[in-house]
């Protein structure tokens, strides 16, 4: 029915040109860039860091519940801190194994390399403990901090090491040699390549007046990312962003998700890090608060078209989608409405996320709100899913946003739902007339 | 018989694959039908067939480019919204056997 929408003359014409000449254009830039090998290395590495933080962050709200003994609450402490002050040993790892993968080479050989090159670039530390003095990473430069510099030393330096292993700049072992032993000669030249520019940047920078590269990327890249681009508009954008990319029928947050990573986790792991020590959480915006209170959006639409559509065709997509939409799964709904290329949809669809952001942001702003600070995974339903990050006050929230977009979307449902119910008694007359 | 499906996450797709199965199994066909993330496609070879999920139908050049033994289709945007498994099926079973 998306056709006919455009039905007669120039519209039509005009809606085809647009379709078939802008609309590829379109979509071969949004996929250059998220086809791009780091924004795509980054995203999924990202994912591949939920166990742990998952994990870390059930920790944390187990711990900060009240009726937890002391004895229990310090180990899920530990457990938690360990989860969220190592972020970036475990971001390293991530990224350089699937980066590795991608290129084609060993992921585990890659992450070795990776982390190795990042501690050689991490400043150690000489602390005194009693009598002793002993010689550390300040764990404060493994987490939140030094999260920018793992990201940046983990692509760089395999796809350095990439390079040399698929141009063959190696030690080359006669064919006599067994090939799982040749193999390990190979990654020795390659390997001591990055390993050596890992040297060369830990020197050049400790000649500066920054002292190591940690302070460097600190000060020029993540403190003004994340007082610039961290802001409430900026998240705002990206939600509105990723739902408009949905009406040209692509997967927003797949596009998003890589720029939402580098403007709001590391507030999200810094928040994760203080709760974990006993102290105050920040940052309000962060990428976990991002996550848990786009809103359930994908719920409150198929609840529309369950319960108040009445054209039998969009009942029907509700009956699929109703399950499925309580994990935020909405591509029944994106296709079968369908949203995408539908005028009609397009207003309470971009804003559902962009109004649910700003109800969660102002009831933080009001003191109702605390701020999130653990992971929640996005498979959790709401209102359960605010509950956990933020207690009562998130799952009161959710039901807020819930009904909010339910309202949102109403006007344009039932638009949509009477064009449906024309068509159809059409068809059902014309059958008849025939 | 193989076909596999590739989406953004490999997650909606999955829904569609569940009701292709059934489809297939009532009517007697024997097919193994698979999902996976348009990135994983590699390792989800050799297959019948490729059919990328709407939201990533800008991938076709790229994947036809990469696998060109392979016939590669887009689900259309009705059948995957109402997750019309048997249609599906037939769409991809007639583009094996063209």
């Amino acid at each position: 029915m998306h056709s006919d929408l455009f039905e007669g003359g120039k519209v039509s014409m005009a809606n085809n040109s647009f379709k078939e000449n802008v609309l590829p254009k379109l979509s071969m830039g949004i996929s250059k860039f998220s086809d791009n090998i780091y924004v795509s290395v980054i995203a999924q590495g990202m994912m591949a860091t939920l166990p742990v933080t998952l994990v870390g962050s059930f920790m944390l709200i187990l711990g900060g519940l009240s009726f937890i003994p002391e004895a229990i609450r310090t180990p899920l402490m530990l457990g938690s801190t360990v989860c969220s002050n190592l972020i970036t040993i475990y971001v390293v790892v991530a990224l350089a194994g699937i980066m590795g993968k991608k290129l084609g080479q060993n992921p585990i050989t890659c992450a070795m390399i990776a982390l190795a090159s990042f501690f050689i670039v991490t400043p150690i530390s000489v602390f005194e403990v009693g009598e002793k003095k002993v010689q550390a990473y300040s764990m404060e430069l493994l987490g939140s901090k030094g999260m920018f510099v793992g990201m940046i030393i983990s692509l760089f330096t395999i796809r350095l090491y990439c390079v040399l292993m698929n141009k063959r700049i190696t030690l080359r072992m006669p064919d006599s040699v067994p090939k799982p032993i040749a193999a390990n000669f190979e990654a020795i030249v390659p390997g001591s390549v990055v390993l050596i520019s890992a040297l060369l940047i830990n020197i050049i920078f400790s000649l500066t007046s920054h002292g190591n590269i940690h302070q460097f990327i600190y000060t020029y890249l993540q403190l003004p990312l994340q007082s610039l681009g961290g802001s409430i508009w900026s998240a705002l954008l990206l939600m509105f962003i990723a739902e408009l990319l949905w009406f040209f029928g692509i997967h927003g947050s797949t596009v998003t998700n890589s720029i939402l990573t580098a403007l709001f986790a590391t507030q999200a792991y810094a928040n994760m890090e203080v709760v974990a020590a006993g102290g105050n959480p920040e940052f309000p915006i962060n990428s976990f608060f991002l996550e848990v209170f786009k809103g359930p959006r994908a719920m409150a639409l198929a609840c529309v078209l369950l319960f108040i559509c009445r054209s039998s065709r969009l009942k029907t997509i509700g009956k699929i989608s109703i399950f499925p939409s309580i994990f935020g799964i909405t591509e029944p709904m994106k296709f079968g409405i369908p949203m995408v290329f539908n005028p009609w949809i397009l207003v309470p669809m971009t804003m559902s996320a962009v109004v649910s952001v700003a109800i969660a942001y102002i009831a933080t702003m009001i003191g109702f709100l605390p701020i999130v600070s653990a992971n929640i995974s996005r498979m959790i339903p709401a209102p359960i899913s605010g509950f956990l990050a933020a207690g009562w006050q998130g799952a009161v929230v959710q039901i807020i946003q819930f009904v909010v977009i339910v309202l949102l979307y109403l006007p344009f449902m039932k638009k949509v739902d009477q064009n449906d119910l024309d068509e159809q008694k059409k068809n059902g007359s014309e059958k008849q007339t025939v | 018989m193989k076909i596999t499906l590739a989406c953004a996450a490999g997650m909606s797709t999955s829904m569609l694959v569940q009701k292709m199965l059934e489809a297939a199994k009532s009517k007697n066909i024997d097919v193994s039908i698979e999902a996976c993330p348009v990135s994983e496609l590699s390792s989800h070879l050799p297959t019948d067939i490729i059919l990328l999920g709407p939201q990533v139908s800008y991938q076709k050049d790229n994947v036809t480019k990469n696998y060109p033994e392979y016939p590669v289709i887009v689900i259309d945007m009705m059948d995957y919204g109402m997750m019309n498994g048997a249609k599906v099926l037939d769409n991809a079973l007639a583009a094996i056997n063209k």
